[in-house]
């Protein structure tokens, strides 16, 4: 056979070159038949076929991460007497302002009613340009506020929250992005005032608990599982996705949903120990000289 | 002093690196000239014996220059630090510059009355700054790299299929308690169904392994019992290794 580079007439190369092809995919073709026959008689086969090959993703070649959480007594001795001790340990309901940067626009506004209607007893607040952040937090503390979100935005779009548990509790804030609201995703339901179930995946890290825990303390205890309502929180490299859904299980192994409310993502981007301070210290801050590596992720 | 002239002539008529010629009237870009406008009296060039007032850092300082240090250009200009006092700094400028012309004078401390004014604004706002809104500048390499990123995770993370497992998992392992509100009758009595044939299986298995084996063996023998022959006559010794084979089996079984 000779080699296909040393033709010279382009037609005729090309006509080679595309048999070539062409047997090479009925070779793939053709081995892939075989196997799908004997594994679908021979379910073990594909097992351990599967169990061999199983690909790198880079979930499973995340760089070592010494602040990983795996049942740890010394974790759960300082979980149980920080900041969120009140709502985990004494059932403190929370109560919740949402309030925006000063002169927001239409989409916040919008943002701002989905944001209520997520939360059980949130209340939104009108924010008045003679206030600043601090008298924000001194009046609402005043007012037994459990949590303030601020929703910061850019050239008329919501691009951040920040995140302040009270009273003296962490500072979180985070990038807004692919905000959907309810009306624009096809299909969705209609939310009923049922307390919500929540799910919360992938926070692994010693600062994904901390910030775990600051979203649990945002919803009621007890949910009402009546209402079949779900709200997920999902970590997966860093960006924390949000999602809201109505769930029926149609039998033992399928369950059905239909999406709810709005869908967003966040991404944190400072956590600060006590509320918000413009000069204090931040315990965590994302710099871009942190991500060295595309295996490295924090949460 | 008579270069004076000569320089002033040079600069005006021909070219003057730091003049700007604009429609309302020349200007003067350099940092010494006291008035800022390109004249015969304001030029610090054109003029051996000159002085302004300028800041540094927020500290005002006189610069002064003589005929006498006209040579050496290094140590032209000599800096006087005047008082944080604003009335002081005035009563100094008189001290220095006395004997001098008015307009000097006068230049220099209009100068300083409009650098303290703006330093003080400039301090005034600094301590405002806190509650003003911090801008932070859009990196867009990092905004796309960011996006990119993002849309990557949500195709991996197939959030669907994450929460579907999860809530199995949870149905599961009775996360609802014994009679949940949020699953309809049937699919609850399938699980539980599900799990007692679990728990049924485990439990044979754990209580006779004998048994099972027993079995094996019993259907081994029976296979053995049950043989297709041929009808063509075999050697002695290939029946006799039949024979001996059937003995041990049946040894086993007892």
């Amino acid at each position: 056979m000779v080699e296909i580079n040393t033709i010279k007439n382009k037609l005729k190369r090309d006509e080679l070159y595309q048999k070539k092809k062409a047997s090479k995919a009925k070779e793939k073709r053709d081995r892939r038949t075989t196997l799908q026959k004997e594994e679908s008689s021979n379910p073990e086969k594909k097992e351990k076929r599967l169990a061999e090959n199983v690909p790198n993703t880079l979930e499973n070649t995340r760089e070592f991460d010494e602040t990983m959480v795996e049942e740890d007594a010394e974790v759960a001795a300082d979980e149980a007497t920080d900041e969120f001790a009140q709502y985990f340990q004494n059932g403190l309901t929370p109560k919740i302002l949402v309030t925006t940067s000063k002169g927001p626009s239409a989409a916040v506004y919008a943002f701002a009613t989905e944001l209520i209607d997520i939360f059980p007893n949130s209340h939104f607040v009108k924010r008045k340009n003679q206030f600043e952040m601090r008298h924000i937090i001194e009046f609402s503390k005043n007012r037994d506020f459990t949590d303030i979100m601020v929703i910061n935005e850019d050239r008329k779009e919501p691009n951040g929250v920040t995140l302040i548990h009270l009273p003296d509790g962490p500072t979180a804030h985070f990038k807004l992005s692919s905000i959907a609201l309810s009306k624009d995703i096809e299909g969705h339901g209609r939310t009923s005032s049922h307390k919500p179930e929540l799910i919360l995946n992938n926070f692994n890290t010693r600062l994904g608990h901390t910030i775990g825990r600051m979203f649990t303390a945002l919803f009621p205890h007890v949910p009402e599982f009546q209402g079949r309502q779900v709200a997920t929180l999902h970590n997966q490299r860093d960006f924390i996705f949000f999602r809201r859904h109505r769930y029926v299980f149609k039998n033992s192994k399928r369950v059905n949903l239909q999406e709810l409310g709005p869908r967003f993502t966040l991404k944190l981007k400072w956590l600060q120990k006590g509320t918000f301070d413009r000069k204090g210290e931040h315990e965590w801050m994302f710099k871009p000289e942190m991500e060295t590596s595309r295996r490295r992720f924090f949460l | 002093m008579n270069t004076d002239e000569v320089i002033w002539q040079v600069i005006n008529q021909q070219f003057c690196s730091y003049k700007v010629k604009t429609a309302t009237g020349n200007f003067c870009r350099n940092e010494y000239n006291a008035t800022g406008l390109c004249n015969r009296q304001s030029c610090p060039l054109a003029n051996s014996r000159y002085a302004t007032v300028r800041e540094q850092d927020g500290v005002i300082y006189l610069f002064v220059k003589t005929p006498e240090r006209a040579h050496s250009p290094a140590k032209m200009w000599e800096k006087i630090k005047l008082s944080k006092n604003y009335a002081q700094a005035l009563e100094q400028i008189d001290k220095e510059l006395i004997y001098w012309p008015n307009f000097s004078v006068h230049k220099c401390k209009q100068r300083l009355t409009k650098i303290t004014q703006y330093l003080i604004k400039m301090r005034k706002l600094k301590l405002k700054a806190d509650e003003r809104p911090k801008l932070v500048g859009i990196k867009k390499k990092v905004e796309r790299r960011e996006a990119r990123r993002e849309a990557k995770a949500e195709a991996a993370a197939r959030l669907d299929k994450a929460i579907e497992k999860e809530l199995l998992d949870r149905l599961k392992s009775h996360a609802y308690g014994d009679a949940p509100l949020n699953v309809h009758e049937d699919v609850w009595k399938e699980i539980l169904d599900g799990e007692k044939g679990e728990l049924e299986v485990d439990s044979d298995q754990t209580d006779e392994d004998d048994s099972q084996s027993e079995a094996e063996e019993e259907e081994e023998e029976e296979e053995e019992d049950r043989e297709f022959v041929s009808d063509q006559s075999e050697d002695e010794e290939d029946m006799e290794d039949m024979f001996e084979k059937e003995y041990e089996h049946e040894t086993l079984a007892l």
